[in-house]
């Protein structure tokens, strides 16, 4: 989970100033500023700014958003996204597969043929056989989310552990492009596995270790180039992008400059002085440039929903949450405005696990409280001292970064106002995930969110499923083992991502059952800003609401 | 010079250390300040209670208050709080969820100053006790301290206490015979009073030799007192004057290395208030917000400044090396210039004298 924990933190003062001297001195990466004009040897740039480095540029290995956000259009995969806006965007489409699967043997086995003509970005031709040595590569370099490959392909958790040369579950025709994928168990989001950048093709000749500077040739309107590790690197159009032609994946006109900008203040003046053209859709805006981005900025700066939740986990292992009326009391007293404002309002107050918009979110009320009111604090009082829980210590775990730290001070001082004696664990961002998901930690009540991996309930569904209970790097935080919502879980995630719409009562069900059951005591869904500079044409650029802005979009005005 | 003056080369009575004290208006007010900072904090409760009408964690995110009779929020939609309103209510502000700046201050100030003075205390205590042993005894004692103190020594002391503090934060310390939890305040207090134990420990050290080789000690001994007894009764309290001279300015040095632990979040933690943690709090909200850094951070440099100048008065006064340059600066005309910091081995050394 923590993989794709996204960091919501300004950076310290003092990395700031360091930053602003270092850009004083004109030592601040290669990424050149947005001027972007067009060039006589190539096409017009355009400068993207990220709040922090991507993890690795390497697609077996990179697993942060920011990461993906950069080599999705660079590493395609069998299959993708559409690049549409809201709820179309989540639509998979074949990208380097000529259709969608043939599913058969009772939804185990996927079977489905390359597009014909392919190459990779340094001419070399596509083989099918490279599909396996991708999925192989990203076991070996153990990527962050490897447990999706080796959990459901026959023979790749064997490979694994060394215990086989090759994946026995992947057979390839390298003269008919004929791919064959078999799964352990039916599982309807495997479509969703293929469509990561880790599932994007490399040539077969690649190495196998990291490549994070000099990433390897891919299929994709993009190439890597130019990697100042931590600084920059540059999105150049792949050059044998136009004889590809896939459907539904636009053609780029402007090169990507990525500048990494820590300071979040320098990086919002920079796009509103054009300076750089597209701001880091990772970070809030800080108060004063959401101010300026209002007023001066309101035709190129928009709110856009994104698949995340927010919530704080009650552990129902040991007292007091092991007691139903306790939890509900906590979300009874839940102030989510105010966690909105502590967000800078780029929260959306909610109750329920699955994120407005998608699949599965419920349209009823919530059974405990509304998600717009402060909060009912007498109700709560009294549900406290209903379940005999008053008086009990309770330990809340935070970050410390911002508006983390906050979001605990407040649900700390909401315990003690219904009647709880909270005390305040709030560590380093860099090992607070660690702690909280390992068991033995036993951290009672914390902070956490949760960004899709993928637009299927059924990602989400870890988080209180007591399946995913394990003694590290536990996703179920709260250790619930709720048979209604294991067993539901363990059925709908056979359905293919095709009948997922007839499945959505099911989900609801199940989602209203566990608002009830209380588990985590949701505060609501993240948001994410839109801000370009003014040269860019705001309304033509896409934006996915699985990996963010879709730089193929971009184009000058 | 004046006849009533106290000579250069022999010790300051007590009573004449304090005379002189009192006729140095610089430390006259840098007391002052420290005191009034002292009392302000230690009425931090009186003022949250009766005032201020909440305490230092109380939330007040979606509240409003009434402000030249409109209604104003405590922190507005896109989540800046309020500045000062100069009222009883958020006399210097809110910060970002909504909690009494005023409030916080002056309970921040009791945990930086109670913080502050304990990690003084162990840092004197310890280094005493090493001091005595490693300069009476001497030999592979006086080794072992001496090379423990360098390996102290030889870390940068912010980067020691962020290790000390991040390490301990979590799980906090389990000595068997005491326990301090993670939130604990003594965890900061003992982490900063160990990492300056040499700051203090090596010129006392130096002393204590010096001493050892004195007529009056070699008198002691040769009278039948045992060594231990000796170093108590004719050693300690000549060390006096040197400790008087560096509680203020380890407790100046204190006061700053607390705020910036827990700037960094490696000292006091949530949602206890401390000033290095408000400064933290309130840098995420830089410009906007820019009474977040100022109300901390003036308290902490009044604080610093009054101890620190208090330090520097009383080394003048009872360091004879000092005095000697000030009377020297005084005959020329001169105003002294700030004195630096005593490096670990030259620390102020007024002559001994024996215990009376």
């Amino acid at each position: 989970m923590s993989s794709r924990m996204r960091s919501l933190s300004p950076a310290p003062l003092s990395i700031a100033a360091i930053a602003a001297i270092v850009a004083a001195l004109g030592l601040g990466g290669c990424g050149g500023s947005g001027g972007g004009a067009s060039t006589a040897s190539g096409p017009a740039s355009a400068t993207v700014l990220d709040g922090s480095a991507p993890d690795s540029l390497d697609p077996q290995v990179g697993i942060t958003t920011t990461s993906m956000e950069a080599t999705w259009n660079v590493y395609l995969g069998l299959y993708t996204y559409a690049r549409a806006n809201g709820s179309a965007g989540t639509h998979l489409i074949p990208a380097l597969a000529a259709e969608l699967p043939q599913v058969s043997d009772k939804d185990t086995l996927y079977t489905t043929t390359l597009r014909k003509g392919l190459h990779f970005s340094n001419g070399a031709p596509v083989k099918a056989s490279d599909f396996t040595y991708a999925i192989e590569r990203a076991i070996r370099l153990n990527w962050g989310d490897k447990s999706f490959l080796t959990e459901h392909i026959v023979g790749a958790e064997a490979f694994d552990e060394h215990k086989a040369s090759t994946i026995s579950g992947i057979q390839t025709d390298d003269g008919s492009g004929k791919i064959s994928i078999k799964l352990t168990s039916p599982y309807g989001a495997f479509l969703n596995v293929l469509a990561f950048p880790a599932a994007g093709l490399v040539p077969s000749n690649t190495p196998m270790k990291a490549q994070p500077n000099d990433p390897p040739p891919g299929v994709g309107p993009y190439e890597i180039e130019h990697v100042v590790p931590g600084k920059s690197f540059e999105e150049a159009i792949n050059p044998h992008w136009a004889k590809e032609a896939i459907p539904g994946i636009p053609t780029p006109q402007l090169t990507i400059d990525v500048k990494v900008q820590s300071n979040v203040g320098t990086q919002a003046d920079e796009v509103f002085d054009g300076e750089a053209d597209l701001y880091d859709w990772n970070t809030p805006l800080p108060p004063a440039a959401l101010q300026q981005a209002k007023r001066e900025a309101e035709d190129r700066y928009s709110v856009e929903s994104v698949a995340q939740v927010s919530f704080f986990f009650l552990n129902v292992s040991k007292p007091p949450f092991n007691n139903l009326q306790a939890r509900q009391a906590v979300v009874e007293a839940l102030n989510r405005p105010a966690y909105e404002r502590l967000a800078s309002g780029y929260l959306k107050p909610g109750c329920y696990l699955l994120p407005p918009g998608l699949i599965g979110h419920p349209s009823s009320p919530c059974p405990y409280g509304d998600p717009e009111s402060t909060g009912d604090v007498a109700k709560a009082k009294e549900l406290v001292q209903q379940s005999g829980t008053a008086g009990e210590e309770v330990t809340v775990w935070g970050p410390a970064e911002t508006p983390h730290r906050e979001f605990v001070d407040n649900f700390a001082q909401m315990l003690d106002a219904i009647g709880y004696k909270a005390k305040e664990k709030v560590i380093s961002p860099s090992t607070y995930y660690g702690a909280v998901t390992n068991v033995k930690t036993g951290a009672q009540v914390g902070f956490a969110e949760y960004t899709q991996d993928f637009p299927n309930p059924v990602d989400f569904y870890q988080l209180i499923d007591g399946d995913f209970i394990q003694p590290e790097g536990n996703h179920d935080l709260s250790l619930a083992r709720d048979p209604v919502i294991d067993n539901g879980v363990k059925e709908l995630a056979q359905l293919p991502a095709s009948e997922l719409p007839q499945a959505a009562s099911k989900w609801e069900a199940l989602e209203r059952h566990a608002a009830q059951q209380a588990y985590v005591a949701v505060i609501g869904y993240q948001e994410a800003p839109k801000l370009t500079s003014e040269r860019i044409d705001f309304g033509g650029l896409v934006f996915s609401p699985v990996y963010g802005p879709d730089w193929t979009t971009l184009k000058l005005k | 010079m004046d006849a009533r003056a106290p000579s250069l080369s022999a010790p300051i009575p007590r009573r004449s250390a304090w005379r002189l004290l009192l006729a140095e208006p610089t430390a006259i007010g840098a007391g002052c300040v420290l005191v009034l900072i002292v009392v302000l904090c230690l009425l931090a409760p009186v003022y949250a209670k009766d005032i201020a009408h909440t305490g230092p964690d109380a939330t007040h995110v979606t509240e409003t208050i009434s402000l030249g009779g409109h209604p104003h929020d405590v922190v507005s939609p896109t989540g800046v709080p309020t500045g000062p309103t100069w009222h009883s209510r958020f006399l210097l502000g809110a910060d970002k969820t909504g909690r009494d700046v005023a409030v916080r201050l002056l309970y921040g100030g009791r945990n930086s100053l109670e913080i502050a003075a304990l990690a003084t205390l162990i840092t004197m205590v310890l280094a005493i006790a090493l001091a005595l042993l490693a300069g009476w005894f001497g030999g592979f004692l006086d080794t072992l301290i001496c090379r423990l103190m360098d390996l102290i020594w030889s870390y940068p002391v912010l980067l020691l206490g962020v290790a000390l503090g991040v390490t301990l934060a979590i799980d906090g310390i389990d000595l068997g015979f005491v326990t301090l939890h993670g939130g604990s305040l003594l965890l900061p207090a003992l982490i900063i009073g160990v990492v300056y134990i040499p700051y203090m420990g090596r010129p006392l050290r130096a002393r204590v030799l010096e001493l050892r080789r004195s007529e009056f000690v070699d008198a002691a001994l040769q009278q039948g007192l045992n060594g231990g007894r000796v170093a108590l009764s004719e050693i300690l309290p000549n060390l006096t004057s040197n400790v008087v001279v560096f509680a203020p300015l380890l407790l100046a040095n204190a006061i700053l290395l607390e705020a910036g632990l827990s700037f960094l979040g490696a000292g006091v933690q949530a949602p206890a208030p401390s000033w290095g943690t408000m400064i933290s709090e309130g840098t995420q909200l830089m410009p906007e917000a820019i009474h977040l850094v100022l109300a901390p951070g003036l308290m902490l440099l009044a604080a610093v400044v009054a101890a620190n100048l208090l330090g520097d008065t009383l080394r003048d006064l009872l360091d004879p090396r000092s005095r000697r340059r000030r009377v020297r600066a005084s005959a020329r005309g001169l105003t002294l210039a700030p004195l630096e910091l005593p490096p670990p081995e030259a620390g102020p050394m007024p002559p001994a004298e024996p215990a009376r």
